[in-house]
């Protein structure tokens, strides 16, 4: 035993620093490569990566997505025709190339029209020379709603559009609309649920008194109004959905400011904000170096979710023929069709449908994937 | 035996605590109004005085009747109607490369005294004099450059490194900020700073969130040295931690202390780390500094009846010493109605009459060691 | 080859491994939920004491957790009794594995990650004797009639763990100010106690038997009764904490951490408490903590552990007294006690407590150790018997134990 003890007085002055003399002289060459060192460990984007691919959902999710985004953006490259500005008699004008089995977004199937064959025909009777000219009408093909064929391959609405390609514009224009929506509505949330967050006292009851009158207004009734004024106004059915929704941002950015505030407020009391304040950084390294990023998880998981919500406001928004009109295509306007003929509704099922599925496929899409991200994000299920 | 007694003194002790809250005691001579009224007048003047003096030039901190009050209630124009008095008064002073411990359980507003030190927390009251500079009233922009001279490592290493940063990078953000060293030379600057608080050089692109508490604590320290600073607040930075790492922090503490001659405050409520790391030691208890002296006279002559129970309650690491244990009674009460007259008297063993209606003196008995408790004002009276 | 290592492997896991680990972990996570949640006779999990004066008897028990990381070996072939009427102490750093030891004796490891792997956790059981019915036996006398049985808890399957849990094994958890329930009042949650494991019993017993434990645990039964519990202190509520522990008059208390979450001068309360009761109650007391002076003054035997593996046992004076092994030593050492005289370093084990994956097959401790010989190069140190009741796994002492 007493041995030991003096074994222990000659060491403790050895090991002043026992980490770093560890490193400098190895005993055995397998020991070379320290301990800690050999234990793996996954990265922590892998460790969402993995997560997130964990759950089959959000897998699934994020396939209707990316599958929908190929759809919509490049689809219409190689099965629509380009649309593109010709200046003719000195007026800019949109004009289709058309080609063999491509179907534009505006552009009406006008082979059904009704085509006049005249034949002629000349015989004598006692010597007179009677021409008898025959015009025959013939429809050639069902232009408006025809169904699957290999000309329209989801066939045709009541007006002759191509609804596969009218398919392709509506989600162009849906998923544009509803990004340019998220990323506003996102800019505007996290600057003041940010300003509101870090600097508290009146800025905060400021801008939450603001968000809360602003949550007391009734969406859809405002919506209808405006919607009049724009009608009267005259701008441009293609513009209009944009105006829309950027109301739709102005009275929506609440959600996101509260979220982003809430965040703030409880990482604010966290250690090392008060570490970062202790160093001295400015006010703005703080907020944007140290707070932002933390907030960035849950921020993602919002945005991702809103994008569902905000392409179900556009669709509705179209169905009540408030946004995009036609004859410019949109899911809802698509669905709007019903509205006027109780015949497509029971017996034409491929004209709406498909839009009505495109939407569903988009909003569980994006919902899964919020899921799914907000799982792999959420650093309490870190083990 | 012994031990049975010492279990039904707790038991008493309950009792003792219902009854003089129930009975109110109808002494006359004790008006607590008027002591209150005069106890204030004769601090504020006490105050005033102290306050006036010329700074300590040879001290790198001086604390003089530091206050920090939190607001519990406000009435509807913002006038505060009660308040939690978090730090009460508090004095002391520090040289380079001397290590002040606090000692105190929970509530006793050891960790605000530190926050209050730094402006974390903007003090109520009192004067922080840093570096012949007085610096309580010095606004948030002008606090910023002297913020690297004064750090803080906290108790938790795991909230208290940012979660999204590389080793390197959070290390490498101050030095960047406040231009310590020229920018290419950062990163060997890091290194040569990670190798002294005993981290491995390949750590330097790993993520904190990696690291067991002990490596985090190193990666705290590694941070708070990075600005040179002369002053380090400690706040309890080994209380997370196991024991064989915590004996690891504490020698990387005082090696580092020796060769930056830094001078640390150090809170605990561990006794014996205090004991083994500091060179003066303050009790606090609910707010206010109970005994504070030099580590040989509080450990060897502790005065104060709270320091002597505080010392008996650790528990002893050798079973054949089962140790004598003044017992305390009760619970601390809550700091934001802090009892009236000395603030141990619920618990205190010896507490008389007194103790319960007037505040004690803060005063100094031996030469560098001061107290405040009714008992030893009596004691030395009879004496005199 | 270090330094191709280096280059190769940043410390991180690929893809491809990450995926091996999750198809072996999904593999044994089936086959062992299967077996927990499986219906078994009485028989198959009955068991018999190796030594009659045990109340409680683990023998090479395994629990690991199913990381993403890797297989955890939390607890990894660990053995110790706990004898009737006495306090043992299971002390070690963070993370050796002594909470999921004890975790595993109360069943409350969490699945599907963690899992019990083998080994056998015997427990000699004393309850009342219930017929087919599940109603309990009434002797001649009018009292229940108790029967005793030994039931190997780690056999046991997840559903018959009601038996045990609570009524005959109770635990006092670190943190008084979360495990109670804050809607409820104090009365009503150890009244439930009661109700639940005192068959036959009244609301009005129930109260009493509620009012008799806070007495017993130092506290004014009328104070605290109808009291909810944010309006009582750490130190009150651990007290509760122990007083609903005491209730069912349990043969085991597990106390982890009792005085870890509290101020020095009440833990000095809690010990007292624990130290007084420790005499009253008919049972034994497993105390879980770090703090070694807890463990000097509390317990009559020792357990030390580190990293997942019980590396000495003995009684309180030969840890204290004659700790063998380096880490015991060294933990000893390191902690500054009261009395120390200060010198200007104190003692450290250096390095860290290795991560528990990927462990390799000699003694764990070697990379600390300062007393490291070449036979630590070899495989995993065996117990080895220094005295009647003491015993290391240490290489140091085998050579000892081979001449005596």
């Amino acid at each position: 035993m007493e041995e030991n003890k003096t074994l222990f007085a000659e060491q403790t002055e050895e090991l002043d620093l026992p980490v770093t003399e560890e490193v400098e002289t190895p005993a055995v060459e397998d020991t070379e490569v320290p301990l800690d060192r050999n234990v793996k460990l996954m990265s922590p984007t892998r460790m969402v990566v993995r997560r997130f691919f964990r759950s089959r959902l959000s897998i699934i999710g994020l396939i209707m997505v990316v599958g929908l985004f190929l759809f919509s953006f490049v689809g219409p490259l190689f099965l629509a025709e380009s649309m593109h500005t010709e200046v003719i008699d000195g007026v800019e004008t949109e004009v289709y190339t058309p080609n063999n089995g491509k179907w534009g977004e505006i552009e009406l199937d006008e082979s059904g029209k009704v085509d006049y064959a005249t034949s002629e025909y000349t015989y004598e009777v006692d010597g007179v020379t009677y021409t008898v000219r025959q015009t025959t009408e013939n429809q050639l093909k069902d232009n408006f709603l025809s169904p699957p064929s290999k000309d329209h391959i989801l066939g045709t609405d009541n007006e002759g559009y191509d609804i596969f390609v009218r398919l392709m514009y509506g989600g162009r224009i849906s998923l544009i609309v509803s990004f340019i929506a998220v990323f506003l509505i996102t800019i505007l949330g996290v600057l003041l649920g940010g300003l509101a967050g870090y600097f508290g006292g009146w800025v905060d009851d400021l801008i939450m008194r603001i968000s809360d009158i602003l949550m007391c207004l009734p969406g859809i009734p405002i919506l209808l109004i405006l919607s009049t004024l724009l009608d009267a106004s005259g701008i441009d059915a293609k513009y209009r959905i944009y105006l829309l929704m950027i109301y739709l941002t102005l009275i929506s950015w609440t959600g996101t400011a509260r979220l982003v505030r809430g965040q703030i407020l409880s990482l604010r009391e966290q250690e090392f904000m008060v570490a970062a304040e202790a160093m001295g950084y400015s006010t703005g390294r703080k907020i944007f170096k140290h707070l932002v990023p933390n907030v960035m998880p849950q921020l993602i998981v919002q945005m991702t979710l809103s994008l569902g919500s905000m392409i179900l406001y556009e669709s509705t928004l179209s169905y009540l023929n408030l946004g995009v009109k036609a004859p410019y295509a949109a899911w809802g306007t698509m669905i709007n069709i019903i509205s006027t003929n109780q015949d497509i509704l029971q017996n034409h099922l491929y004209v709406w449908v498909p839009a009505g599925v495109c939407i569903v496929i988009a909003v569980l899409g994006f919902n899964f994937v919020g899921d799914g991200l907000r799982d792999a994000l959420d650093p309490k299920a870190r083990r | 035996m012994a031990k049975r007694n010492a279990s039904e003194d707790v038991i008493k002790n309950f009792e003792n605590l219902e009854e003089s809250q129930v009975i109110a005691p109808e002494v006359p001579e004790y008006d607590d109004a008027a002591l209150e009224a005069e106890f204030k007048a004769r601090r504020q003047q006490q105050i005033e005085e102290d306050l006036a003096q010329p700074f300590d030039p040879d001290c790198v901190l001086e604390v003089r009747h530091l206050r920090k009050c939190f607001p519990l209630q406000k009435t509807m124009f913002g006038k505060v109607t009660k308040e939690l008095v978090a730090v009460d008064d508090i004095s002391f002073k520090l040289k380079a490369g001397e290590t002040l411990g606090i000692v105190g359980e929970s509530g006793c507003g050891k960790t605000t005294a530190g926050r209050a030190i730094l402006k974390l927390h903007e003090p109520t009251g009192g004067q922080i004099i840093f570096n012949g500079q007085d610096i309580t009233h010095l606004k948030s922009s002008q606090m910023r450059e002297i913020r690297k001279q004064m750090q803080i490592i906290f108790q938790d290493p795991y909230s208290s490194l940012p979660p999204r940063d590389t080793v390197g990078g959070l290390l490498s953000e101050p030095v960047l900020v406040h231009n310590i060293v020229p920018k290419e030379q950062v990163k060997d600057y890091v290194l040569d700073l990670m190798d002294k608080c005993g981290l491995r050089d390949y750590y330097f692109e790993r993520y904190p969130h990696e690291f067991s508490g002990g490596q985090r604590q190193r990666i705290c320290i590694a941070r708070a040295l990075s600005v040179n600073p002369k002053l380090v607040i400690c706040d309890e930075p080994v209380s997370a931690l196991d024991v064989s790492i915590q004996a690891q922090i504490i020698n990387l503490l005082k090696e580092l202390q020796r060769e930056m001659n830094l001078a640390y405050v150090f809170i605990s409520h561990d006794l014996s780390v205090v004991k083994f790391i500091s060179d003066k030691i303050g009790v606090m208890y609910l707010g206010g500094m109970m005994e504070f002296g030099s580590k040989e006279d509080i450990f060897t002559n502790p005065l104060h009846p709270y320091t002597k129970a505080l010392f008996s309650a650790v528990p002893n690491p050798d079973p054949t010493q089962k140790m004598q244990r003044i017992a305390l009674g009760g619970d601390i009460p809550s700091p934001a109605n802090p009892p009236k007259g000395c603030r141990f008297h619920t618990r205190c063993p010896y507490a008389k009459e007194i103790c319960k209606h007037v505040v004690p003196e803060y005063k100094e008995y031996e030469p560098g060691h001061f107290a405040a408790c009714h008992l030893l004002e009596e004691e030395t009276s009879k004496e005199a | 080859m270090a330094v191709k290592k280096e280059k190769t492997n940043r410390g991180y896991l690929t893809g491809r491994e990450i995926r091996e680990i999750a198809k072996a972990n999904a593999k044994e996570i089936k086959r062992l939920e299967a077996y927990k949640n499986r219906k078994a006779p009485e028989e198959e999990f009955l068991s018999e004491l190796k030594d009659p004066d045990n109340i409680l008897e683990i023998e090479d028990l395994h629990t690991y957790f199913y990381t993403e990381q890797g297989v955890v070996k939390a607890v990894n072939g660990v053995s110790y009794d706990v004898p009737k009427h006495s306090v043992v102490g299971v002390v070690g750093e963070s993370g050796c594995g002594k909470s999921v030891t004890s975790m595993s004796v109360m069943r409350l490891i969490q699945g599907p990650t963690g899992q019990i792997v083998d080994g056998s956790i015997r427990f000699h059981s004393k309850d009342i004797k219930k017929d087919a019915k599940g109603k309990p036996v009434l002797a001649e006398d009018g009292s229940f009639e108790m029967e005793e049985k030994v039931y190997d808890i780690a056999k046991m399957p997840i559903r018959e763990i009601h038996r045990l849990r609570g009524k005959q094994i109770a635990m006092i958890f670190q943190e008084p100010m979360t495990s109670l329930n804050p809607v409820f009042t104090i009365g009503q949650q150890l009244d439930e106690v009661t109700l639940i494991h005192i068959p036959g019993a009244t609301k009005e017993q129930a109260k009493e038997k509620s009012y008799e434990m806070l007495r017993l645990v130092g506290i004014i039964p009328e104070n605290v009764y109808k009291a909810f519990p944010h309006e009582l202190s750490g130190g009150m509520r651990q007290r509760v904490m122990i007083a609903m522990a005491l209730a069912a008059e349990p043969r085991l208390i597990i106390a982890d951490e009792p005085t870890t979450a509290l101020d020095v001068t009440i833990q000095a309360q809690i010990l007292e408490l624990l130290q007084d009761i420790k005499n009253k109650i008919d049972g034994s007391i497993l105390l879980i903590t770090h703090d070694l002076g807890v463990i000097a003054e509390m317990a009559d035997y020792v357990v030390v552990m580190y990293a997942g593996k019980v590396i000495e046992k003995g009684t309180v004076m030969e840890i204290f007294q004659d700790p063998r092994h380096p880490y015991t030593i060294g933990l000893q050492k390191s902690k500054p006690t009261m009395t120390l005289d200060d010198g200007t370093e104190l003692y450290n084990i250096p390095g860290n407590v290795p991560n528990p994956t990927n462990m390799p097959n000699h003694c764990y401790f070697k990379e600390r150790c300062a007393q490291c010989t070449a036979c630590c190069n070899g495989e995993y140190p065996e117990m080895v018997q220094v005295s009647p009741t003491h015993f290391v796994a240490c290489h140091l002492y085998r050579e000892e134990a081979d001449h005596g």
